[in-house]
């Protein structure tokens, strides 16, 4: 599976649009990577605690679309969007979406 | 006494807060620059298309980026929002902080035998800010197409 977040996929052409895919996940802090993160805080610096939940969320969603993507029978996915949002203190949203296409190479 | 003991401790912090921070800026930057310097060949550009080598399929690479202020930077920056202007030291973190992620598109890229980075988009996220405001801190999500350029395009 090709996944870009630009329009075309180059040495490629689109035979067949499938539509909208998307995936997202909510997660929350826990305490302990709260506490980890704020002790950190105090000189400042990566908060590594806070990437990783990041990580995880973006894999997540991104799985989630992907699956979808395959169900449709796709064999790429272009425009890839990410975005999130706070749903309450301490939790927040990540939401991927993109479109799914069959490609072909060109020529 | 009570009071004394906590002005001890708020002093106390914003001192670690200063000395460790502003160290580990310096380090920071330093360790950007030789980064940046060895993944300089790594073309970049937020274009929607690429003409990139037929026989290398593109690849989404990611990051995601959550960065802390000190907590003198932060005292700092409280003091300058009593009064209105820039916030200087949240600024100096914001820019520091993009250019870490987009070193590290651009080394993830580089790992994967790619040389551009194409329709790169960096965002602030929001990931859920602390109640009580104790910490002063930033997120970012960075994504973009990795491509292989063209041997007429290097």
């Amino acid at each position: 599976m090709i996944v870009v977040n630009t329009e075309s996929v180059a040495g490629y052409r689109i035979q067949k649009v499938l539509g909208l895919v998307q995936g997202n996940t909510v997660r929350a802090k826990n305490f302990g990577r709260d506490f980890l993160a704020g002790l950190k805080n105090i000189v400042g610096g990566e908060l590594s605690e806070y990437t990783e939940l990041l990580t995880e969320s973006r894999q997540q969603a991104t799985q989630r679309m992907l699956d979808e993507a395959v169900r449709l029978g796709a064999n790429a996915v272009i425009n890839v969007r990410y975005s999130t949002s706070a749903v309450t203190a301490g939790a927040a949203e990540l939401y991927a979406y993109g479109t799914a296409v069959q490609i072909v190479p060109e020529g | 006494m009570e009071a004394l003991l906590g002005l001890l401790s708020v002093g106390s912090l914003l001192f670690v807060g200063w000395y460790w921070g502003a160290r580990r800026r310096a380090q920071h930057r330093e360790s950007l620059t030789l980064r940046e310097r060895e993944l300089q060949h790594v073309r970049v550009s937020n274009s929607k298309h690429y003409r990139g080598a037929p026989t290398h399929a593109p690849q989404l690479v990611s990051v995601e980026l959550v960065w802390g202020i000190d907590r003198f930077q932060a005292f700092l920056a409280a003091l300058v929002n009593l009064f209105g202007g820039e916030l200087e030291s949240v600024s100096e973190v914001l820019a520091r902080a993009r250019r870490e992620a987009l070193v590290r598109l651009k080394a993830q890229a580089h790992a994967a035998g790619y040389d551009a980075l194409a329709n790169l988009r960096l965002e602030t996220a929001d990931i859920g800010n602390d109640p009580q405001q104790r910490d002063l801190k930033v997120a970012l999500l960075g994504i973009a197409t990795a491509y292989r350029q063209l041997p007429s395009d290097r």
